[in-house]
């Protein structure tokens, strides 16, 4: 099935826990783009993950992956998919010849020649087990496994987390070049914003089980913005027009999420744009509104 | 599912190996102490004792055989044991991440039973060996009785794995797992339960047979005990001798079945 316009479609996806609950998750992943999944720890990012990839039971909503369903079609579906988690699913008496010996019999389309291609490029030995491989080089092998089945998806949660700069930069240029392929589509998970920043093309944020903001990366940045002013300055800004507020004794920092209107209506104060990041951290501390 | 079948070749591999190696071991262990008694030490100081006319030298043969020859299938189907896959897996949160893969639970289930299938086919072929050795050397019979002792062993081991396989699926935590290991409790404890009765009258009768004034020759003790293990307990396992291997393949598939639930389940 390769006539579908997303590679993910989540709709109305509700899952209740003792003390947390997933609440109405409604977003979509276009084919042919790289999503950055974003919130803080705790915040649902590997819950729905789970939840799409039929780990877990939903409550409620509909989940479709490559535009099959991801329940009736679940094992077509990670035929065609492939999934890397922070932690390598092989015990450390493996090595990468021996993982792809097992991956090779459950994966259809598994290339060997592809896999070792990137096991050279990544500089990873063969026939080493992967108890003495370095948390960078087990998740350039996760990696590299995941790239050598012909995947048109891949979900990746948090798997840049706890990787030093270098290793990222080299794993986010894969991605890239993944993406070349206009069949192919990436859910990434993470708190490290400015990864995400680099590579995704939209951009879902998810807090405390719902959903936020989702859209372009370019868009959400574009809308949104940081007034910086005095705290005798903050007090003329209604409290609607803005998500939170942070005061320190400098001053106040308020983020907006239309600039234009906002530039408007307050031409005489300083509008910067912003990052990732702090809209993430402005939207965490929404509900205290001004907070320090 | 030859790659998971692989990988959980892998993972038993450390405990299968030293099994294996014992269990040969202990074949050549038995071709050594029959060659003593044919030519050694044990014919000089046990068969030949001039102050031994009980015959204890000869009873001890016999035990030795039989301890020989029934601690080979015991070692072996140890080779059945899948724990050590569960424990590994635990790292690795397995019972989690396996669902990553395309991979279908029945699939899954498979590759498990295919190791103590392998295991089973091992401990019956060194079963085999050893007691085809034993029997020419020492002039025993080994027959269908001891093979349906041996199925009688199995029968037991299973009994207690498919239990244990049931519990050891759903395992998520080093606290489960203590739970599953000691889950063959709820077949031993009925077993003991049930088996008690008839101990405690078999014990009973023995007293009869042996008094403690009562001067018996050793073989005499060993020739009526045996006559009484016979009449009590053969008599059942002659009953069941002929259904012996569907009991095995009936324990395989309930224990086969079990493990297929327990990995469909869901985390709630």
């Amino acid at each position: 099935m390769t006539d579908f316009e997303n590679a993910i479609e989540i709709a109305s996806l509700t899952k209740k826990y003792d003390g947390f609950t997933l609440d109405d998750v409604n977003f979509s992943v276009p084919k042919g783009s790289i999503m950055g999944f974003i919130g803080q720890n705790g915040a649902g990012k590997t819950t729905t993950i789970r939840a799409l990839l039929n780990i877990i039971a939903v409550d409620a909503g509909n989940i479709k992956l490559l535009g099959m369903d991801n329940i009736k079609d679940e094992i077509e579906i990670k035929k065609r998919i492939s999934v890397v988690f922070d932690e390598l699913p092989f015990q450390d008496i493996f090595s990468a010849k021996q993982i792809a010996r097992i991956l090779c019999d459950i994966y259809p389309k598994w290339d060997n020649q592809i896999y070792e291609g990137y096991l050279e490029r990544f500089q990873l030995p063969m026939k080493k087990k992967v108890g003495e491989f370095s948390k960078g080089m087990k998740m350039k092998l996760q990696i590299a496994a995941a790239l050598s089945h012909s995947a048109e998806l891949l979900i990746m949660d948090e798997a840049t987390t706890g990787l030093d700069p270098v290793v990222r930069n080299e794993i986010l240029d894969i991605f890239l070049e993944y993406l070349q392929n206009e069949n192919h589509s990436i859910l990434m998970s993470s708190h490290i914003t400015s990864d995400l920043e680099k590579v995704a093309d939209s951009v879902t944020f998810i807090d405390r089980g719902k959903i936020l903001i989702s859209g372009y990366k370019d868009d959400i940045l574009e809308n949104h913005g940081l007034i910086k002013c005095s705290k005798k300055d903050f007090q003329d800004i209604e409290k609607e027009d803005f998500i939170s507020a942070r005061l320190s004794d400098f001053g106040a920092e308020i983020m907006i999420s239309d600039k234009s209107a906002m530039k408007r209506k307050y031409a005489g104060l300083l509008l910067e744009p912003t990052t990732l990041e702090e809209i993430m951290l402005f939207y965490v501390n929404r509900t205290k509104k001004e907070w320090s | 599912m030859k790659g998971l079948i692989y990988r959980d070749f892998c993972l038993v591999k450390k405990n299968w190996i030293p099994v294996f190696c014992i269990s040969v071991g202990a074949v050549i262990w038995n071709i050594l102490v029959q060659l003593s008694f044919e030519y050694g030490n044990f014919k000089k100081y046990l068969l030949d004792d001039p102050n031994d006319t009980s015959g204890a030298g000869e009873v001890s043969r016999v035990m030795i055989y039989y301890i020989g020859l029934y601690m080979i299938p015991y070692l072996a189907l140890i080779l059945m044991d899948t724990l050590s896959v569960v424990r590994a897996d635990l790292p690795v949160k397995w019972a989690t991440n396996r669902k990553i893969f395309p991979v279908t639970a029945l699939q899954w289930t498979v590759s498990i039973y295919s190791i103590k299938v392998i295991g089973l086919l091992i401990a019956i072929i060194l079963f085999l060996i050893n007691g085809s050795i034993m029997a020419h050397m020492t002039g025993n019979i080994f027959g269908i009785y001891e093979f349906n002792n041996m199925l009688l062993f199995a029968c037991f081991y299973l009994a207690f794995d498919w239990v244990q396989m049931a519990f050891m699926v759903r395992v998520r935590t080093e606290k489960e797992m203590n739970s599953a290991a000691a889950s063959p409790l709820l077949v031993l404890i009925p077993m003991f339960a049930l088996a008690y009765p008839k101990c405690k009258s078999y014990a009973f009768k023995l007293e009869t047979l042996f008094p403690e004034d009562a001067e018996i020759e050793v073989q005499e003790r060993i020739s009526q005990t045996k006559g009484l293990l016979q009449s009590e307990f053969g008599v059942y396992r002659d009953a069941v001798a002929p259904y012996l291997w569907l009991i095995v393949l009936a324990l395989f598939a309930l224990g086969f079945y079990l493990t297929y639930l327990g990995i469909k389940r869901r985390e709630k």
